[in-house]
């Protein structure tokens, strides 16, 4: 199974940890989530609220246009 | 079996808390409404369901109170005379005020009957009742209701609503799991399932390697669906239950606020988890400057096994907040 890594997803609804601070603004890369404390990796607590529709991939990054 | 008392009582009708009216019964009656189709020639009365339900909440033997946020000030704009008249939003429960206990919330209650009674050698007592017209929710008390005097979340107090704890939860039995790549388990009655659903899969037997734990389901027919479990190589398994561990028809939060001094805003917000450790914003009520407050609010899409709820006060001051989660 693919590793999945916070910086490829962005929220859709505002993430936070246990104690309500902010991990991501909606729209916001997800790379400050981490590993559930009960076990587990970050790979599957991305896989879990991507199941949920808690975040979503991020579009992939324009390229550059070449100069004419 | 936990039995429960007159103590465990619960009744807040648009931010009012009516227990403190010394209620003497509270009834909560649903009812199918059903016509005589009996005739001529019939030997017994026959009846039939007309595809309509009723619910009636009766309050009685309440003291008669004309304190701030009393019995009376709840009625003192008379019953409602006109379809325009506001709905009213209730939230009670019988399991007593503790995280994770049942409660029933309602919108669109109408008070039909408000009765003051005045007895010779008696404190004078009030009954009320309401006609049901609006919709009713059968959920899980996140914030019992309780006096707060700064931000806090029940999270960070220790605990959280727990899906797979929910006393009102179909339990389904399993009769076995295959070995499989990806293990088949049977149930003797059907699944309800839906692909992509998480379960929580317990007391199964000589499984190898075991199916017990938190598992999503890939549903091949109504009595049968697989998970990610491969014991091709163990053992099948037998018997052994589930829960489900989220649920993906939405939510309805509802929100009440008895008292409210000092502080000059409150927002209160339910959020969710999978993993009880990164929660997701789910149901954001709206600020709340004065008491009493009530609200009900609805989410659409996939709710976590687990639901926290948050207060975030503006200023200083003291508020008592009520709020719970029901899943559709």
């Amino acid at each position: 199974m693919t590793e999945l890594k916070g910086k490829d997803f962005v929220a859709l609804r505002r993430l936070s940890d246990a104690d309500n601070h902010t991990i991501a603004d909606v729209g916001e890369l997800c790379d400050h989530v981490s590993a559930a404390t009960s076990g587990g990796t970050v790979s599957d607590a991305l896989a879990r609220l991507l199941a949920s529709g808690k975040i979503e991939r991020a579009p992939a990054p324009q390229k550059r246009k070449k100069d004419a | 079996m936990a039995k429960y008392g007159g103590a465990s009582a619960i009744l807040l009708i648009d931010g009012y808390n009516l227990l403190l009216a010394k209620l003497k019964t509270l009834s909560l009656k649903h009812e199918q409404l059903t016509e005589d189709t009996s005739g001529l020639g019939d030997n017994y009365e026959a009846s039939s369901p007309v595809g309509k339900s009723r619910t009636t909440l009766t309050q009685g033997g309440g003291f008669f109170d004309t304190q701030t946020n009393g019995i009376h000030a709840l009625m003192a704009a008379g019953t409602p005379t006109t379809p325009q008249a506001t709905p009213r939003i209730a939230c009670l429960g019988v399991m007593g005020q503790t995280i994770g206990a049942l409660f029933v919330g309602i919108q669109g209650l109408f008070a039909s009957a408000y009765e003051v009674l005045g007895e010779d050698s008696k404190l004078t007592k009030a009954n009320i009742t309401y006609i049901f017209t609006g919709t009713i929710d059968r959920g899980l008390i996140v914030q019992p209701l309780a006096a707060k005097t700064a931000d806090w979340n029940t999270k960070s107090l220790g605990t959280v609503t727990d899906y797979t704890l929910d006393p009102s939860q179909r339990v389904i039995p399993i009769t076995s799991n295959s070995m499989a790549a990806a293990s088949v388990v049977t149930t003797p009655v059907p699944h309800g399932l839906t692909t992509n659903d998480i379960i929580l899969i317990s007391g199964v037997a000589t499984s190898s390697p075991t199916i017990n734990g938190e598992r999503t389901v890939t549903v091949i027919s109504t009595t049968t669906f697989s998970v990610a479990v491969d014991t091709s190589a163990g053992a099948a398994g037998t018997g052994g239950s589930f829960v489900r561990a989220n649920s993906s028809a939405g939510a309805v939060g509802y929100q009440q606020v008895t008292a409210l001094s000092g502080f000059t805003g409150f927002v209160g917000k339910l959020r969710d988890s999978a993993d009880d450790t990164t929660y997701a914003d789910l149901i954001s009520f709206a600020n709340v400057t004065s008491a009493p407050g009530k609200e009900r609010a609805t989410v659409a899409g996939v709710v976590d096994r687990y639901v926290s709820f948050d207060g975030d006060v503006t200023g200083s001051g003291s508020i008592t907040v009520f709020a719970g989660v029901a899943r559709n």
